[in-house]
């Protein structure tokens, strides 16, 4: 029961994230300012956290991934910016949901 | 911090730094922010052809996280972004081949330092005359034409444009576009794939006023596809400098974690401002664009 109740939030999320909304459903779904701060604050935190705990050691590796291969080097930095790129625009979307409900 | 690939050693704080103020710039005016980030990392010392290719890949990130925020807020028109699709490619291809040709030559920071001003010189300028033209008009009293919801003091230019009989027309009906000549859009989208692979960024700088007084799309609608139509070029752009070895994919990475932050603050903003003002606050971005590759050619030295 849990477990449908979990995949529920998900889908449901996944739903939020994607979805055209209208002018009403976006005036009734953005944030106030303080929680709009909180999530900006939070993930600003994580974002810093990211950068030394991982990409601070990516540097040796994608040197010898440039050095011998540049077909591959161009693969794989185009996935790691996209990937990148979604992942924290998901986090976001996370900590938003999480800080709407705990402060509201 | 040592970027081992492009060989340089740059504060990754300014780097983040770089990356939040573009994300901001690229959220409210739906351009990537190569017009600050080129720069601004050219004056890091970071060689003109990682630059170009380093910022493409740097935006890729940043877009699609502002555009999926255009895009729930309705303003990105995709039957427009797909279609540009194909002239956006093969521009940026051309413009790669142009950044080749220069390396080869040994020139590419003097030709594409140069060439960068002036076109972020004519940019301001042109933005500036016509945003101001607009709020004049608008104080005035002045109507936007039936069925568009913006004001453009050059909108008949767009009008003109929109009623060339090339086929085949197309319709645009998330812009309000009742027809249009495929081909000018093409033309649009080839132009800004030039500017992209030659110069780095998206090139939104070329492609929003494009899509506003050439085609005459609203601009919030505008900022949405402008961001969209970076995704699909920057990504080419992305490969096409990575196998060509101009690619510095970690000063991308760190740049990209303080755009995520600030591309969340510019999207916001957009709502609180209509069309004409975005535009005239547009207007002194690329001027310090310019400043930034100026302090680099001139001086030689490096902002650390």
């Amino acid at each position: 029961m849990n477990k449908k109740i979990k995949q529920g939030a998900v889908k449901s999320f996944i739903g939020d994230f994607v979805r055209k909304k209208t002018k009403a459903e976006q005036l009734q779904s953005e944030p106030s300012l303080k929680l709009f701060i909180v999530e900006l604050l939070i993930f600003a935190s994580l974002v810093l956290g990211y950068f030394f705990l991982v990409l601070i050691f990516l540097a040796n590796w994608l040197k010898t991934l440039f050095d011998a291969s540049k077909p591959l080097y161009a693969l794989v930095a185009l996935a790691l910016i996209v990937t990148q790129g979604v992942v924290l625009e998901v986090i976001s979307a996370v900590v938003l949901k999480v800080v709407e409900t705990k402060l509201e | 911090m040592d970027f081992l690939i492009s060989g340089q050693h740059v504060n990754p704080i300014y780097l983040m730094i770089l990356g939040f103020v573009v994300g901001v710039f690229g959220g409210f005016f739906g351009v990537g922010g190569s017009f600050i980030a080129g720069p601004g990392l050219f004056a890091a010392g970071v060689p003109m052809n990682f630059v170009v290719g380093t910022d493409l890949a740097h935006i890729v990130g940043k877009s699609i996280v502002a555009t999926r925020k255009h895009f729930i807020r309705g303003n990105v028109d995709m039957k427009l972004g797909l279609i540009m699709f194909s002239g956006t490619i093969a521009g940026t291809e051309v413009g790669a081949q142009g950044i080749e040709y220069l390396k080869k030559l040994g020139q590419v920071n003097m030709v594409v330092g140069i060439f960068f001003i002036i076109v972020l010189l004519s940019i301001s300028a042109f933005m500036a005359w016509e945003s101001w033209l607009t709020l004049k008009r608008k104080k005035k009293g002045a109507k936007p034409r039936k069925g568009r919801a913006d004001h453009s003091a050059i909108s008949n230019f767009s009008a003109r444009i929109q009623r060339l009989n090339l086929p085949p027309m197309i319709k645009l009906s998330a812009s309000g576009i009742k027809q249009i000549s495929l081909w000018v859009v093409i033309a649009v989208a080839f132009v800004g794939g030039v500017f992209a692979g030659f110069l780095g960024g998206g090139a939104g700088y070329i492609r929003m006023p494009s899509l506003v007084y050439i085609i005459g799309v609203p601009t919030h609608v505008a900022v949405g596809t402008d961001l969209f139509e970076i995704i699909i070029s920057a990504s080419y752009g992305t490969l096409t400098h990575a196998i060509k070895g101009n690619v510095d994919i970690l000063i991308a990475l760190v740049m990209h974690t303080g755009a995520a932050v600030g591309a969340q603050i510019g999207v916001t903003l957009t709502q609180y401002f209509g069309g004409p003002r975005i535009r005239m606050a547009f207007v002194p971005l690329p001027l310090i664009g310019a400043a930034l590759i100026v302090y680099g050619l001139v001086t030689g030295t490096q902002l650390k």
